[in-house]
């Protein structure tokens, strides 16, 4: 029997192991496509409305509550209680008011006046 | 053109700087009148001139809207337009219905008076009013426009 045993030095030598041809080139490539496709995360388009109603209804919400308060009747006065006018347009018209409600003494006399 | 404009401001800022203290003095002086002929004691001036001024507020706002509307029909005249039967009628009914208001006002504030004075000196400011604005207007009926 043809002795079938090589020596250690003969294995060292070559590799046995041979891979196929072209085998790395395209090795990438096919890992890539076999790959599931990348799912971008679609880049949220918010509509302009979703960002502005949130201030919306807190708007809203602020002008229900003052037009409530001023429902309850809620003068322009300054510090109510003071006749505190400010402008002087106020003023001129104020005494007009005063005058006309109070300056006409006819008739009240017939009644107050002892 | 801002130099022209500036004097004009300045005088405007003047006069309406004098306009609010003149108001001032006149309230004072209101109050003062008032108080004396009602006799009113320092505590009762305290809870009575807060809801005096407040009554007159009211009724000030009340007759604002009104006097717009007679303002505008003077005005239409003056400018020589036609005022339309509407707008009479218009201002016809919100005469009356502002003195419904006044009324009613008059009368819930009488009534807040009576929980805070005596009946006499409530009856007593009813003719305060008038005779205070006699002593400070009337000379002034007669140049009246």
């Amino acid at each position: 029997m043809k002795s079938t045993v090589t020596s250690l030095e003969d294995i060292k030598k070559e590799n046995p192991f041979r891979t196929p041809e072209g085998y790395f080139d395209q090795l990438t490539s096919q890992i890539m496509s076999q790959l599931p496709e990348k799912i971008e995360p679609e880049a949220k388009i918010v509509p302009l409305w979703s960002r502005i109603k949130p201030w919306m209804y807190a708007a809203a919400a602020i002008a229900g509550i003052t037009l409530t308060i001023n429902l309850l009747g809620y003068n322009p006065f300054a510090n109510k209680g003071t006749l505190n006018l400010t402008s002087a347009s106020e003023i001129d018209e104020f005494y007009q008011y005063y005058e006309e409600q109070f300056a006409d003494q006819s008739y009240h006399e017939t009644f107050y006046v002892e | 053109m801002c130099l022209i404009a500036l004097p004009v401001t300045l005088f405007a800022q003047s006069n309406d700087e004098k306009k609010k203290e003149d108001f001032e003095k006149f309230k004072e002086q209101r109050k003062a009148y008032i108080s004396q002929i009602m006799n009113l004691t320092e505590s009762e001036s305290v809870v009575f001139w807060p809801l005096c001024n407040e009554f007159q507020e009211k009724k000030f706002e009340l007759n604002k809207t009104l006097r717009a509307e007679i303002r505008k029909i003077h005005e239409a005249k003056k400018a020589g337009k036609t005022v339309s039967a509407a707008d009479y009628k218009k201002v016809v009914e919100l005469g009356a219905s502002v003195k419904l208001k006044e009324a009613q006002l008059e009368s819930e504030y009488l009534t807040k008076f009576l929980t805070v004075l005596p009946a006499e000196k409530v009856y007593l400011y009813q003719q305060a009013e008038y005779q205070f604005a006699k002593t400070m207007f009337g000379d002034r009926k007669k140049g009246k426009s």
